[in-house]
């Protein structure tokens, strides 16, 4: 997995790709994480995401709950097909809100 | 019972960054096998959270840990299983768990139990195993 971040007005965009998996699910982690730490909206393309699990979902879950206690914004976009299919096993598709 | 033959047999160190090998080789497998694509996600994702979970509660990130990987084809049921030898787990460990939707643990079980017909631990486990977890998915024509 890589990603990159980039700044746009009051919104913070995580551009997640590849695995998000046990290997590199930390890394998604730490960056979800201090992108809501900084008090923007966080906005996490997924368009590039080839494969996420378990532990992917989870920094998403609990990105969304830093972002909750924050009042702010969290959101994802361009969900890919498997990642989709993974939320929707997780029955999560309808508890993020996906652009 | 499992069959005798094995169409993938492979042991490797129980840790995270070897998990894609094992991803990409259960999926050349399958592919290989003529399964379709979603059959063979569903069997891939449920395969790699045992795995998880071998390595992060059985395990406990040890990095001499290993694990065994089997897979097995007969009378219309592809069948994995997976052998670690860690302490014995509570047998009923794989067993989904109720869940808040907002909860961020627990999903590789419930993951596992969704896309497999079948999860369950051999009670006793073999002799000088630490555990050994099987997981069946019977396959139809649309497979």
């Amino acid at each position: 997995m890589s990603y990159t971040v980039s700044e746009k007005n009051d919104e913070t965009v995580v551009y997640l790709s590849g695995d998000v998996d046990l290997e590199r699910s930390p890394d998604a982690r730490k960056v979800l994480l201090e992108s809501v730490d900084k008090g923007h909206n966080v906005l996490v393309d997924m368009s590039a995401v080839e494969y996420i699990d378990s532990s992917g979902v989870a920094s998403l879950v609990e990105a969304l709950q830093a972002s909750k206690k924050r009042n702010l914004d969290f959101s994802l976009t361009q969900v890919s097909e498997p990642a989709l299919k993974v939320f929707r096993l997780a029955r999560l598709e309808k508890v993020f809100n996906i652009r | 019972m499992t069959p005798s033959t094995a169409l993938l047999k492979e042991r490797f160190k129980a840790q995270p960054e070897n998990l894609k090998n094992i991803r990409d080789s259960l999926c050349t497998l399958l592919k290989n096998k003529g399964f379709n694509k979603d059959y063979s996600s569903d069997v891939v994702l449920a395969v790699d959270e045992a795995c998880q979970n071998i390595i992060r509660h059985a395990y406990q990130f040890d990095e001499e840990g290993v694990i065994d990987l089997a897979v097995y084809l007969a009378n219309n049921e592809l069948s994995i299983e997976l052998i670690d030898f860690a302490s014995p787990v509570d047998p009923k460990c794989c067993d989904p768990k109720p869940r808040k939707n907002l909860s961020p643990g627990g999903l590789g079980t419930i993951f596992m139990n969704q896309l497999m017909d079948s999860v369950a631990y051999e009670c006793p486990p073999p002799k000088g195993v630490g555990n050994k977890l099987v997981m069946t998915k019977s396959i139809n024509s649309k497979d």
